[in-house]
């Protein structure tokens, strides 16, 4: 199991951190915000309802804006953060 | 993205807190509740700089931090790989039947030690332990499983509430080993567990253990995460098919074993008890709520490496027993520990009564513990040396989930939120007559939403009542079978 960043399309990337307890999902997502430069979108792909709090809060405080928070499925969220 | 978090991501997580300012917990596994007066300093340490200080004894022998950061995530489980523990992986968050674990294993704290026990089944915990600590193939459970093993003649760690228990027996043929019990559970929908009718060699355990999870995993419902734990695949399979579908996946029959009895849990072990060991002793002392201070678990851990050998255990009543300890230093360590703020001595209440950290999970309407606390030391107050030795179990709970098993108490609480005036007024309803053994039976509810701070004059009146009218040592069950308890309240 490991969480894939992967480059969607120009200044987008995904990153599916299912199958992750916290705190891993807010890991990944911190240290994928680090490789993004100013400007490109990232979007966690994820199935821990906790971190649907806990990764905006983190992004947050990186400096990031959250842009959405939406539920996909029944089990699984999207967060969109731009850097 | 691979990286050094990887390799923590199968053996350690955080759960979620939602109450007391407390965004995460951290569930340390205890297996059998072992553990060294150094590993308890050290984790009395993470308390210190990562859990304001404060931690506690769960009722599965875990040791519970609050107030946990998911910044300092890393570094500490770093510090718990290094003391030799690992978590519970806390996936119940998923709103799903999916990525459930096996959790802490349990057993007698005085396996080994006890001069009673059929047989130490410490070591098959272990064993089980490594079997199932980071193993890709059970971290996608339906959801979490419980599993106890225990030898021990009190029946203390309260087996038929377990997912699946193994039970000491001595066989017929003088041969001592395990009958299992099966699909049991006190939550929202509570079953005690079943036997499963077989005579188990101590060298089949982990084989049997293995073949049930796997059973789990393969077979329990994945549809509905209210009806995913192992007692509804239990329930729609029956006994036998689980049966024989264990002896299919173990590849031999096992022994058919009719037990008409179990040994009746008559409680913890309480206070200071002769080893079989000659010459050394245990002390089992109370800690109420399981709560401990990082200053006081140093110093319990001082206490226990300067007059003992180093070795501890927690219990399922969420307390810590300090083994191994030499007979002429026995007084020296009741003195310390009076000294230090743990008395051992008191009523049996003080070891018997547990409660949940519904205050933290945010699940209850106030603190279970605090209000615990409060009732034991009422009721020593109001009833002194009657309640010396009235071997009651009282358990309260902060919600339906019942974390602290009230169903199984002889008096059992569970919290509830009301509106009073307007206000929102934390009430608890009662319930009396749960018992494990040979009458096992889910507690009766008696009295609904008693306010909080009304609650130890009831629990009060119960014990009056009870000690007034027995004729002789029966239990609180068949006392209230006979008297029917709430009419006299």
């Amino acid at each position: 199991m490991s969480a894939n960043l992967v480059k969607t399309k120009e200044d987008n990337y995904t990153l599916d951190v299912r199958g992750y307890t916290c705190p891993y999902p807010e890991f990944y997502t911190a240290r994928a915000l680090k490789q993004l430069s100013l400007g490109e979108n990232l979007e966690v792909i994820l199935d821990n309802p906790p971190s649907c709090e806990t990764i905006p809060i983190a992004a947050k405080k990186q400096g990031c804006q959250v842009i959405e928070v939406s539920k996909i499925s029944d089990a699984q969220w999207r967060i969109t953060i731009k850097k | 993205m691979t990286d050094d978090v990887e390799k923590f991501v199968d053996r350690y997580s955080l759960g979620r807190d939602k109450g007391e300012d407390s965004k995460h917990f951290l569930r340390i596994k205890i297996a059998n509740g072992m553990l060294t007066a150094e590993q308890f300093r050290r984790i009395g340490q993470l308390a210190e700089r990562y859990s304001r200080g404060y931690s506690e004894i769960t009722d599965r022998q875990d040791i519970q931090l609050h107030w946990i950061e998911a910044e300092n995530a890393l570094e500490i489980f770093s510090k718990l790989e290094e003391i030799g523990f690992t978590t519970d992986k806390c996936g119940q968050g998923y709103p799903g039947a999916r990525y459930g674990d096996v959790r802490n294993i349990v057993g007698c704290p005085v396996a080994g030690v006890d001069k009673f026990e059929l047989i130490d089944a410490s070591q098959i915990i272990q064993q089980l332990d490594k079997v199932f600590t980071g193993n890709k193939n059970f971290l996608d459970l339906p959801r979490k499983f419980k599993i106890s093993a225990s030898g021990c003649q009190l029946n203390c760690t309260s087996p038929e509430v377990y997912d699946l228990s193994f039970v000491a027996v001595r066989h017929s043929s003088g041969k001592i080993g395990f009958v299992a019990l099966v699909g049991g559970t006190v939550g929202v929908a509570p079953q005690l567990a079943r036997l499963l009718g077989v005579f188990i060699k101590p060298d089949e355990v982990v084989d049997v253990t293995r073949a049930i999870v796997e059973i789990y995993r393969d077979y329990g419902s994945r549809e509905n995460k209210a009806k995913a734990r192992f007692r509804w695949l239990v329930d729609a399979w029956g006994i036998e098919k689980l049966k024989e579908t264990v002896e299919e996946k173990i590849g031999k029959s096992l022994e058919t074993y009719k037990l008409d009895y179990l040994p009746t849990c008559r409680g913890e072990h309480v206070g200071v008890q002769p080893q079989k060991q000659e010459g050394y002793s245990y002390i089992s002392v109370p800690i109420m709520g399981g709560i401990l201070s990082s200053g006081k678990m140093l110093e319990i851990a001082d206490v226990t490496d300067k007059y003992g050998n180093g070795d501890m255990r927690l219990s399922t009543f969420q307390n810590l027993v300090i083994v191994n300890i030499p007979d002429n230093n026995v007084n020296l360590v009741l003195k310390k520990l009076e000294q230090i703020g743990f008395p051992v001595k008191g009523s049996v209440l003080r070891w018997t009564t547990i409660a949940c950290a519904g205050n933290f999970c945010g699940k209850a309407p106030e603190h279970p513990k605090k209000r615990a606390i409060e009732t034991v030391e009422y009721l020593e107050e109001r009833l002194g040396e009657t309640l010396k030795n009235l071997n009651l179990r009282i358990c309260l709970s902060g919600c339906p989930n019942g974390c602290a098993r009230h169903l199984i108490a002889d008096i059992g609480m569970q919290a509830i939120q009301l509106t009073i005036d307007g206000k929102p007024t934390p009430c608890y309803n009662i319930y009396v007559g749960g018992c494990l053994g040979s009458n096992s039976a889910l507690g009766k509810l008696i009295k609904r939403a008693v306010r909080a701070e009304q609650v130890k004059y009831e629990v009060e009146n119960l014990i009056v009542t009870y000690i007034k009218n027995k004729t002789s040592l029966g239990s609180f069950h068949d006392f209230n079978n006979q008297h029917s308890l709430e009419n006299k309240t």
